[in-house]
């Protein structure tokens, strides 16, 4: 087997963006910290509309208020 | 049973070590994470603290130190700072009082990035929050940090 062919996809798409050396792209790796992979732009927009709410949800399950003021954060299963 | 990320079980332990003026601030991802109960995710510890204080106690703990940062198994904690910029709020987790950066500072704080790093996950963590929790924001001290910051222009309540 060549030495090409056991370098990873996703290992030769980073070298490719290196080699590319764009600052925008460099920026965006260097910051996302999801997985290592590069995302540059936003999700679907709906798709975060359903984390908001999801997120909206699990407030209001399990986070005690006060008036406005946060009292207590109840644990969540992860 | 329900179970948190280990890492809120130890930063809770560790706050309580210290006077409520004195706790570390929890900052950064992990706070996003944590006022959003894990719909947002974070690896490390982001820890606003006196390190005369805390460093010296992580030591102690048998925590490898590289510059601002240690780990100790899965736990990954960063002190960036001494201060911060902003309001801290104290609120009770698991019977243990811990200190966290306030829901519109964090959310600045994202914008910032988002703003100004071009960062897209800080982006959806801002407008996570925002949602999340926006009729229990103060908007008047929010809108104020945001011009502070320069940016008003996309903070959307």
């Amino acid at each position: 087997m060549s030495k090409k062919a056991i370098v990873s996809p996703k290992l030769r798409l980073r070298k490719r963006i290196v080699e590319l050396q764009r600052p925008g792209l460099i920026r965006a790796m260097k910051i996302d910290k999801t997985d290592g992979l590069i995302r540059r732009r936003p999700r679907d927009p709906e798709k975060i509309k359903i984390f908001c709410k999801l997120a909206a949800d699990a407030v209001k399950e399990g986070v005690v208020f006060k008036g406005k003021k946060i009292m207590e954060i109840l644990p969540w299963k992860d | 049973m329900e179970r948190l990320s280990k890492k809120f079980d130890f930063f809770a332990e560790l706050s309580s070590h210290f006077p409520d003026n004195k706790k570390p601030i929890l900052v950064g991802g992990s706070a996003v994470e944590l006022y959003t109960r894990g719909m947002a995710k974070s690896i490390d510890l982001d820890l606003i603290a006196d390190k005369s204080k805390l460093v010296p106690m992580l030591l102690e703990m048998k925590f490898k130190q590289t510059g601002r940062h240690f780990y100790k198994g899965r736990i990954y904690i960063e002190i960036p700072s001494d201060n911060l910029a902003g309001r801290s709020v104290i609120l009770k987790y698991k019977d243990k009082k811990i200190r966290v950066i306030s829901v519109e500072d964090l959310i600045i704080d994202r914008l910032c990035a988002c703003k100004f790093w071009n960062s897209v996950y800080d982006c959806e963590h801002a407008q996570m929050l925002v949602e999340a929790y926006k009729d229990k924001l103060d908007k008047r001290y929010l809108n104020k940090r945001a011009k502070q910051e320069n940016v008003g222009d996309i903070l959307k309540l």
